[in-house]
């Protein structure tokens, strides 16, 4: 084969006429018959080809005979291991010119055995020396040689066996088949040139194994080195059919959750959207508490909702004709806190106009005090006064006002404020409590999935609904989804940017599974308490963006979607900066 | 002769194993002696059966004669030298456990590739013990493998915990198991997993070996004490041939007995 002719040489593993018929029609410049090849078909390993698992020679020539030969345009190579001492050496080349191979290839190749056994093998003559001696037994019966290399002292003598093509073999392919490499693409590349420094131009030259997974790799590995082409295995089969596989196992799989799936109840706000039983329930007990007076704590895990739900008690309300008052309660400083809250009056400081404060604004409407547990305890007891008589002071005043005002409060959860840490007052937790609502976290309600993610690529797209594949769907739904809504609204952003309008399939949700890696979480942070299979808590949830992150806030906070103003509370809250 | 066998009959009276009753039978005599000793391991062999040292004969020859309790059968190592057998894990020649199971009962122990990936270990169970098995090692083993070779198997997974776990499995099911290793670690994992009778295989040799037999002894030693102290009352076989015997002073080792390869070539 002559690489002015051919740009590009490709060959390929095959171990059933399956993969050889659809790499031969596909123009592979080889077919190798191995028994690798043969395995990863069966679903094993083709480091299995090396085990005494099955006769590898026989076995090749059974499944070609059967499958292979006079079947493909491309030629076909047996692939031999010749460590056997029994082997007779000649009766194995008279049998691969009987069967009508083009030629040979040293396939499982004792090169790739190292250490001491790789040793002991080429001093009992096992070794690569016997593989050369059969390359040169069958360039003299007329077959052809594709020969397996890992150095330059190797490629040379198989050139002089007679070997037609040299393939450089960087080590056990890495990647999806769980080996490891150390390895990297340009230090392959400089391996590879070293093996083949001195082989004739007129041998073709190819490279196999290693940190060379796809065809994006093959291309960048041959701009950095003087190799010709590639050979395929595992990323040829395995990988790509395995991906295939699940993609549509997956897409079927997802298919009970996607005929849950419902249109209902999509006008309103996005954190109720969905048909789940659970979401149900809960918006029927906001819609019949909004006519009511009572105070309600609204409780979830970060991101299900709450604000969203508290707006909309307040929507459904008799007072929804006024503007709602919002308190982000982490934001509320010890410094300025007080005026924000009570309000300052007429000079009360230097040259100050009297100022209305955040309570007194919500009379006759809806106070929400978002995160109500990062109220410092000052604050607190501010707030104790207004909930329980409906008083409020301003700042340099000497009376009280009566403001009414309905006051709904969300926070992660009861525990929180009823910790006897003493950093919530309990008074107050039993004032605001007066009715408790606790939203579920979206890995609880996963058929409300396909609803909001609909929901949120309409709104991204101006009222089209992105098409997701079913697999892409079924990661969404096996997620956890620890920052839950939010997290969700931005992964189906994310998915939609990285779709530029098309079909969102499992490459591009492929971020959510890398984000989920548990090494990611450094271990000065992770608690001790923590165990394995937990939930992920908002504090790991957080310790994991900032991992990811780099540690640089502003980026964590645009990854989790909220402000860098709440990021910092939280990272103050749950001890993250130590 | 006549010395030879009074010693080898005092040897049984003190539960000497074979290699010390030569020894001893060796001792006062030329080097001539000793090799004309030496010819006579064989019949040694007969007589240490009867000494309370256990010895079982590991081969790849499948015979046609009466089983013997005493014996290890493991195809792979068929027409394969005793350095050679070695290297049996990385030999694609044959199907090795269908061969044992395609094979009439040939003594007490079976051979297993413990880390096959095909087939049902159920399956493979019940049909060694209808053959008459009652007895399981794990050889071929990945016990001597390293480097990238290991790391690159392990994910087959083919590794000695893989291999223990699956001997572990047997002995539950009812299964006698002889669990080969090499390190102590291995040592380790063999006992993490419930087994009991070990085979302390001397590690890969080679003719440079010749010159260090004293420290690969006395190594070997230490391995066997560092195993009873983790493990008061393990038993620990020696894995040997005559090969071996060139390089590992077998008489001075603490074992329990011995697992002897014959090679037939």
């Amino acid at each position: 084969m002559n690489s002015a002719r051919t740009p590009f040489l490709f060959g390929a593993v095959v171990g059933s006429g399956l993969t050889a018929k659809a790499a031969d029609s596909a123009g592979a410049n080889y077919l190798l018959a191995l028994n690798a090849g043969r395995f990863r078909v069966q679903g094993a390993s083709s480091l299995t080809s090396f085990l005494p698992v099955r006769p590898a020679n026989d076995w090749v020539m059974e499944f070609a005979e059967r499958e292979l030969l006079g079947r493909c345009t491309a030629p076909i190579y047996a692939g031999y291991s010749v460590s056997d001492p029994q082997i007779d050496l000649d009766d194995l080349i008279e049998k691969t010119v009987a069967l009508g191979f083009a030629g040979i290839c040293n396939f499982p190749s004792v090169s790739l055995i190292d250490g001491r056994l790789g040793a002991l093998m080429e001093s009992e003559g096992l070794g690569f020396s016997r593989e050369v001696d059969l390359a040169e037994r069958a360039t003299a019966a007329g077959l052809k040689t594709f020969a397996y290399v890992q150095t330059n002292k190797q490629a040379r003598r198989m050139v002089d066996a007679g070997a037609g093509a040299i393939c450089v073999n960087v080590g056990f392919t890495s990647g999806a088949t769980g080996v490891s490499t150390h390895l990297t693409l340009e230090a392959a590349a400089a391996r590879i040139d070293r093996v083949l420094d001195g082989v004739p131009s007129d041998i073709d030259k190819l490279c196999h194994g290693g940190p060379i997974t796809s065809p994006e790799d093959a291309l960048t590995v041959m701009r950095m080195c003087s190799v010709q082409g590639l050979v395929a295995g595992s990323t040829l089969d395995k990988i790509p059919l395995e991906n295939t596989l699940s993609e549509v196992t997956k897409g079927f799989t997802a298919i009970p959750n996607l005929a849950r799936r419902s249109r209902r109840d999509e006008r309103g706000n996005e954190a109720l959207i969905g048909g789940s039983s659970v979401m149900q329930q809960i918006k029927e007990e906001l819609d019949a508490l909004a006519h009511d007076d009572l105070p309600i704590l609204i409780t979830g895990e970060t991101g299900t909702g709450k604000s969203l739900a508290a707006s909309r008690v307040h929507a459904m309300g008799p007072k929804a004709h006024r503007k709602s008052v919002v308190v982000d309660c982490p934001a509320v400083t010890e410094l300025d806190g007080d005026v924000y809250l009570l309000g300052l009056g007429a000079g009360a400081r230097a040259g100050s106009a009297s100022q209305r404060g955040a309570l007194e604004q919500a009379a006759d409407s809806t106070l929400i005090l978002e995160d109500v547990a990062a109220l410092s305890l000052g604050h607190q007891g501010k707030l104790l006064k207004f909930v329980d008589e409906g008083l409020v002071q301003r700042i340099g005043e000497h009376s009280t006002r009566a403001i009414s005002a309905r006051v709904v409060s969300t926070a992660m959860s009861e525990d929180v404020l009823l910790a006897e840490n003493g950093l919530f007052r309990h008074d107050l937790y039993y004032r605001l409590s007066g009715h408790v609502i606790e939203l579920p976290p979206l890995r609880d309600r996963i058929d409300d999935i396909a609803d909001l993610i609909s929901h949120f690529g309409r709104k991204l797209q101006g009222g089209e609904e992105p098409v997701f594949t079913n697999a892409a769907l079924r990661v969404l739904f096996e997620h956890s989804w620890p920052g839950n809504l939010r997290e969700l609204r931005n992964a189906v952003s994310r998915a939609v940017r990285i779709s530029q309008g098309k079909t969102i399939g499992l490459k591009e949700v492929e971020f959510l599974n890398r984000n989920r890696k548990p090494e990611e979480v450094p271990a000065a942070i992770v608690t001790a308490s923590q165990k394995p299979g937990e939930v992920q808590s908002e504090r790991d949830w957080i310790a994991s963006a900032l991992a990811r992150n780099g540690f640089r806030r502003a980026q964590t906070a645009q990854d989790l979607g909220m402000t860098t103003r709440t990021l910092y509370n939280k990272i103050k809250r749950y001890g993250l900066q130590e | 002769m006549q010395i030879f066998c009074t010693q080898v009959a005092s040897g049984g009276r003190n539960k000497f194993n074979k290699y010390q009753c030569v020894r001893l039978a060796c001792r006062g005599h030329n080097s001539q002696d000793v090799r004309n000793i030496r010819n006579l391991l064989p019949i040694v062999g007969i007589f240490f059966l009867y000494c309370g040292m256990t010895q079982i004969r590991m081969t790849g020859h499948a015979s046609s004669r009466a089983e013997s309790a005493s014996v290890l059968y493991c195809p792979s190592l068929v027409g394969l030298t005793a350095v050679q057998a070695d290297l049996a894990i990385v030999m694609p020649r044959l199907d090795h456990n269908r061969k044992l199971r395609e094979t009439p009962c040939q003594g007490r122990w079976a051979a297993i590739l413990a880390c096959d990936p095909f087939g049902s270990e159920a399956a493979l169970f019940r049909d060694l013990a209808s053959l008459g098995y009652t007895g399981l090692a794990n050889w071929p083993s990945t016990i001597l493998l390293d480097g990238e070779t290991r790391q690159a198997m392990s994910t087959i997974p083919a590794t000695p915990e893989h291999e223990y776990a699956a001997l572990a499995r047997a002995q539950d099911a009812g299964w006698d198991t002889l669990a080969f290793f090499r390190s102590l670690d291995q040592a380790r994992e063999a006992l993490s997993a419930g087994l009991r009778q070990l085979v302390l295989h001397p590690g890969l040799l080679d003719a440079d070996s010749n010159a260090n037999s004293a420290m690969i002894t006395a190594a070997l030693n230490r391995l066997c004490h560092a195993v009873r102290t983790e493990m008061p009352g393990v038993e620990i076989r020696l894995f040997s041939s005559d090969w071996h015997d060139r390089f590992v002073a077998a008489d001075d080792l603490s074992v329990d007995g011995i697992v002897r390869l014959e090679t037939g070539l």
